[in-house]
Order: C-alpha cells, then structure tokens, then sequence
C-alpha cells in the first residue's frame, strides 16, 4: 500500500463509531444476565429417528421393490427355461402345449398392522402390502387362454429402535 | 433452578469462572466491542431500527449457544465469530423482510419509511461532524463486499485473516476488495474532505 493510501487509512480511523444507544445496551446487557437456558447438546441419532415410522416404511419400500423384481427375474427365468431350475415339479403332459404369455404383479394397497411384540419381545412395525398377481397362458396351437388371478398379501416386520 | 444455573462452574483458559463472573465478562466484551458490532450492524441493514434488532438478536444468539453448550467453556466469542453471527443474522432479517415487503405489496399495503437517519461517526466539533456525515454517505457509495471489508478492517481491527474467518472467504480476496476500498472511497471523497 502506498503512502498515500496509508496516510488516507489513519485519516478513517480518527473517525469513530457512535456508541451503542443506551436503550439498545441496557437490552443487550440483560440478555446476559438470563440463565444460560439456551439449546441442550445435539444428538445427531436423535435427529434421525425423529420419524422412525416414515423411515421403517422407507425400508420396507425398498424391500419391497427389490423382492418384486426378484419375484419375476424367477418367474421369467422359469418361463424360458421350464424345468430346468433345482427341485422343479414334474409337469402334466396336458399343460406342455400351454406357454406363459404375461405374468403380472399388481399393488392393491398397504395396511398399517401397528406396533406389536414378536415372540423374542422385540418391538416390531408391520406393514402388510397386499398384491393382485396374474398369470397368463397360451396354446398356441389353438390359441385357447389360460388366466389366473391370485390375490397374495406380503407381511413385513419391521424392528423398531427404542433406544 | 436459577440460582443453580448462576453457580454453575465453568471452565475459561484453564482457570474456574463462575456462572455470575461469566455474565460480568460477557458484559464487559460487549461494553468493550458493541460500537463496532453497531457500526458493522448498520452497514449490513437499511435502518436503524433493522441493525439494533440484528444486533440484539445476535447477542442472543451467541449467549444462548455459547453459554449453553455442552462444553460449559463459554468466555465470549471471538470477535470473527461474532461478526459472522451478526452477518447471518442481517441475512437472515433480510430474507424476513423481503417476503414481508412482497406480501405488503401484494396487499397494496404502503410501507412508510420514516425511519430517521443516523450518524454512524460521533464527534462534538462540529467540522468533524461535516466530515463525518461525508465519510458515512461515501462509505454507503460503496459496493457491500467492499464495504463491509473496509468497515471490518478500519473500525473492527480484523487482520485479513480474521476478516477471512469472518466473512468465509479467502485472505487474499479481503484484502484485495479493501486495496479497491480503499481506492474507491478516495475516489468518492474529494481530496482533503477529511
């Protein structure tokens, strides 16, 4: 910095700034004589489960989606490959002419079961999904149909952190 | 309850303050620095009325979560710290006062500005009092990241690095914007009107 810049900076610092209004600090000064009753220490895991339901229902979602997908993965892979997986039950002769042609997996709705204590005394949330599942078969000889609806209910217990 | 929470013992540099020697020392910081906090208050709020409630509510603000926190080390801030509060909550009063100005307009409700203006430098002689209103008018002149560099600098005695602390940006950058403070607000003032 130059000197005239220097020069200029000792002539800002005669000026000096108006005192606080006595209004103004008799305020101020009461707010320190208050007990310190201000905020407690914060626990960030409190925070988290402030919403423990909204969050086990999350989990549940995801548990959800992620058994549907396996859930047809399954059904496709026995589709295109009948008879071929572990354990697969012998087929009726009757039904080789018939093919799978759409299988669908449709969501009706969630039922909210509550709180309840399992067997080992662990609080759990369940959450009960029920489904609308559809089979569709073909004959593609005749092009006769097959169709079947099953209605199928999926019930998740959800363990609930009481700490 | 009270009278528990004015023994509680706490801990500044080592050495054991008690609850009612704390509120002493908070006094005194405050008696000491609150002119400069008030000076910076005005720069960062349109009125008078804004920088007095910021400056209040900031006091509150660092009482409550200094005083209060878990540690119990709670001498005053550092002066830094203390002007980022005040910052945030001049912010914090514009972004209020923003959406209550859009809901007024939207009502065709008129705001009144008769907030009366303010000397931000006291003196009794009267020559330096010309100045001084000068100085204040020029120092409005200024854009705000400069300003509030130069108020920091002259009148808050930050070293840059404080400045940077306070402000959240890098020291070289606080004191370039002061180097073109400082040549802004020569410019604005004609020589020897100080």
């Amino acid at each position: 910095m130059n000197p005239e810049d220097e020069h200029f900076e000792s002539k800002l610092r005669e000026f000096t700034p108006v005192e606080v209004p006595q209004a103004l600090q008799s305020r101020i000064l009461e707010i320190f004589e208050t007990p310190e009753t201000g905020r407690q220490p914060e626990d960030f895991a409190d925070k988290v489960t402030a919403f423990p339901i909204l969050r086990s229902l999350a989990i549940a979602a995801a548990v959800l989606v992620a058994a549907t997908g396996v859930f047809f993965a399954v059904l496709n892979n026995l589709s295109t490959n009948p008879g071929t997986g572990p354990g697969t039950i012998a087929e009726n002769p009757a039904t080789k002419s018939f093919v799978p042609l759409r299988a669908e997996n449709v969501f009706e709705g969630v039922d909210d079961e509550g709180l309840f204590l399992t067997g080992g005394k662990i609080p759990v949330h369940g959450v009960r999904y029920r489904f609308s599942d559809s089979f569709h078969w073909t004959n593609p000889k005749d092009g006769s149909v097959i169709k079947m609806t099953v209605p199928s209910e999926r019930l998740y217990l959800i363990p609930v952190r009481t700490d | 309850m009270e009278e528990y929470l004015h023994h509680v013992i706490y801990f500044q540099h080592g050495q054991k303050v008690m609850g009612e020697d704390l509120s002493i020392a908070w006094k005194e910081w405050f008696r000491e620095n609150g002119t400069r906090l008030l000076l910076y208050a005005r720069t960062k709020t349109h009125s008078e009325a804004d920088a007095q409630d910021v400056l209040q509510e900031t006091m509150l603000r660092l009482w409550k979560s200094y005083a209060s926190g878990s540690s119990k080390q709670c001498p005053p801030p550092a002066m830094p710290l203390a002007y980022t509060a005040l910052r945030h909550a001049a912010i914090d009063l514009a972004r209020k006062n923003t959406r209550r100005t859009r809901r007024e307009q939207d009502s065709d409700y008129l705001v009144s500005e008769d907030d009366p203006a303010v000397d931000w430098f006291g003196t009794a002689a009267l020559e330096q009092k010309e100045k001084s209103v000068v100085l204040q008018q020029a120092i409005e002149e200024l854009p705000d990241n400069f300003r509030e560099v130069l108020i920091l600098k002259i009148w808050g005695e930050l070293t840059f690095a404080e400045i940077s602390n306070a402000l959240e940006i890098p020291a070289n950058t606080a004191a370039s914007r002061y180097r073109y403070a400082i040549k802004a607000l020569r410019k604005i003032l004609k020589p020897n009107s100080l």
